[in-house]
């Protein structure tokens, strides 16, 4: 436990410095058990809560039981037996949901006490062997405390501020919660750079870095840790000189980014006078009141609503009121909704009725019931701006037009007149190889670079994908879409990470983009960016780019026109 | 009804009696010491803590309290397949 200066090499996920306290999330420290009272109306909810603990750890047990029976451990197995049974002691449940109902307990305090009371009296038999039974009892109510645990070890809102957050890994609900003010930087052992957590984080602007030791750091115990989102540094008990160095490197980083947002209202436009719309992803309410710098939302990720409240999927009314909301604050601007995007590594929420294991549209056409509630309320909204549907991971010319053929169907029910453009997300080989057949139905593109490359090149989304972008596959997949959009008059819009990378834009204009969908934050800097280029130069570096054989010789001229766009002292990381 | 069994009403004799009163129709409740619990409950025939040579009352109420009595009666008799020990 030395107080000396200690570096590490992570991956950089997420850009930006942050210096804080570190804080482990997770940590194997046994966590104090939650008290809070139970709101009424509320307690039946709660009880649920315990009811799926209970169901968790019996997965767990009969897992374990499973394995157990492989080893051929026949006493092990029965004793898991009986903790099985034990779980679902119907005297138990009673005792813990009497607590909840009478007296508003929440489940971890209510369970705990009723152990408690068990643990009395089995002490209170003078027979040893029943005094063992403790043991079990014990044993049994941490594993339902940990599945408890699980959300509250999640809740990052309870973290104190100014926080480095170490985790081994983080999902998309983890960074989705987390306020900038309190996490200042991610730190994970795995979570890669295109997981949806990599994404989320980036989006706020917090700073993550990846596959770093999470033993190593934890056992130095150091009280300040510097985290380098750009190189992927970690530094524990930074030096004074250190210390400063950083302060001062952020400061600069931070003056930067306000020059850019400074300039943010100005129009985006080339040098030779072309406009190009810049428009805002955004995944909450609360962000479309910063939409006054942008020409309307062009990626608002619905399932984004129900990280935090998975009943929200089924409640038609509470996403109206959403949606209405959202148009309201757009003031006549577009506002692409894209319907929700589950399935794959963004877990659908855990809802009764729900049909898992397809992913995007797929999913939502699986899952009809909750598709049309959704539907029904956008279309029910539309009437308060200018909305517009996009569906997620379109393969397949048919799951447009049955979308298309479900919205009339609404329409015809409801009574309803608006006729809300329908887009499809060109993020798999498939939809580019038909996008002349999709262009036919769909009223525009929005093209996602994330998953493209992840299918394209077949890499797995949390490894590091540096320079992946730049490959000339995915240039040529852009391009061919943007031709096919183009002969049917179809409007395209990018809305991939690529499109938040400065480094990136002369080379999307250059190949025909006009519009760029990107987090709020990074609206200041791309709009610098077009400010300072010119249509003609991008032009040519999009033809030469085709040109080119390898993503090294692409990111090189890429990283070139950057810097020689971008003055030395106001270059920002770019992302590449 | 005698508990049998040198070890009385531990763990294992619990789950069987927890598991074979699952799905009947009766309520089922043991009186040991002055003390009465659901039986259906494992955690509450632990906390009694019967040993061997202990005796219950026996409550049967229900549909088919019989049956279930009889079936009980067996388990005890069979001393939870733990003669040998």
């Amino acid at each position: 436990m030395s107080d000396e200066e200690k570096r590490f090499q992570g991956a950089p996920v997420s850009e930006g410095i942050a210096i804080g306290k570190p804080y482990f999330l997770g940590s194997a420290q046994e966590e104090a058990i939650p008290e809070f009272q139970i709101a009424r109306g509320k307690e039946e909810e709660e009880v649920l809560r315990y009811h799926k603990a209970i169901s968790s750890s019996r997965k767990d047990l009969e897992k374990l039981q499973e394995a157990l029976s492989l080893e051929g451990s026949h006493d092990a197995m029965q004793i898991i037996g009986t903790h099985i049974e034990m779980l679902e002691d119907p005297q138990m449940t009673a005792d813990v949901e009497k607590r909840i109902r009478d007296m508003g307990q929440n489940t971890e305090m209510a369970l705990t006490l009723v152990i408690d009371e068990y643990r009395v009296r089995f002490s209170r038999t003078s027979d040893l062997f029943f005094q063992q039974r403790l043991t079990d009892v014990l044993d049994l109510s941490r594993r339902i405390l940990g599945h408890l645990a699980f959300k509250k070890r999640r809740e990052i809102s309870d973290i104190p501020p100014n926080s480095v957050v170490f985790s081994r890994e983080l999902v998309p609900s983890d960074t989705a919660t987390a306020q900038a003010s309190r996490v200042s930087a991610f730190v994970t052992q795995f979570s890669g750079g295109n997981s949806h957590a990599a994404l989320i984080a980036r989006a706020k602007g917090i700073p993550l870095v990846a596959s770093v030791d999470m033993h190593a750091i934890q056992s130095l115990k150091g009280k300040c840790v510097i985290v380098d989102g750009l190189t992927g540094e970690i530094i524990v008990n930074p030096t004074q000189g250190t210390l400063r160095k950083y302060q001062e490197m952020k400061q600069r980083l931070q003056q930067n980014l306000l020059l850019f947002e400074e300039m943010a209202h100005l129009n985006p436009e080339t040098q030779d006078g072309f406009e190009i719309k810049i428009f805002a992803n955004i995944g909450s309410l609360a962000e479309s009141q910063y939409l006054n710098k942008t020409h309307g939302v062009g990626l608002f990720r619905s399932e984004n609503l129900f990280l935090e409240n998975p009943e929200l999927f089924s409640d038609e009314e509470e996403q109206f009121r959403i949606y209405s909301e959202l148009l309201k604050q757009a003031s006549g601007l577009p506002v692409v909704v894209r319907v929700f995007d589950v399935g794959g590594d963004k877990p659908p929420p855990g809802i009764p009725g729900v049909i898992t294991g397809e992913r995007g549209i797929r999913f939502l056409l699986q899952n009809q019931k909750f598709f049309v509630i959704q539907l029904r309320a956008l279309l029910r909204a539309a009437q308060f701006g200018d909305l517009r549907i996009l569906l997620p991971l379109v393969s397949d010319v048919n799951e447009l037009k049955e979308t298309k053929f479900l919205i009339e169907q609404i329409k015809r029910e409801c009574g309803l007149t608006c006729s809300p453009p329908v887009g499809c997300m060109i993020e798999v080989p498939s939809a580019i190889l038909i996008a002349d057949i999709l262009a036919k139905e769909a009223h525009f593109f929005s093209i996602g670079t994330n998953d493209l490359i992840q299918y394209v090149l077949g890499v797995d989304r949390s490894q590091n994908q540096d320079f992946l972008p730049a490959h000339p596959s995915i240039i040529r997949l852009l391009k061919m879409t943007i031709i096919e959009a183009r002969r049917h008059n179809l409007p395209v819009t990018i809305c991939g990470e690529i499109a938040s990378s400065p480094m990136f834009i002369p080379l999307l204009i250059g190949l025909g983009i006009h519009q760029i969908s990107c987090a709020l934050r990074f609206i200041p800097q791309v709009n610098w960016m077009i400010r300072n280029c010119t249509l003609l130069e991008s032009c040519q570096i999009a033809d030469q780019i085709l040109q080119m054989q390898s993503p090294a010789e692409i990111s090189k001229l890429l990283m070139e026109t950057y810097r020689r766009i971008m003055p030395e002292e106001v270059a920002i990381y770019p992302m590449c | 009804m005698k508990v049998k069994n040198s070890l009385g009403l531990h763990a294992r004799p619990a789950t069987m009696i927890a598991k074979l009163l699952q799905g009947t129709h009766s309520s089922v409740s043991f009186t040991y010491k002055k003390e009465t619990i659901n039986a259906k409950s494992i955690m509450s025939i632990l906390v009694l803590a019967v040993s061997q040579h202990g005796q219950l009352l026996v409550t049967v109420d229900g549909l088919d309290a019989e049956l279930v009595l009889r079936k009980l009666l067996d388990l005890f008799e069979s001393q939870f397949g733990e003669s040998d020990s």
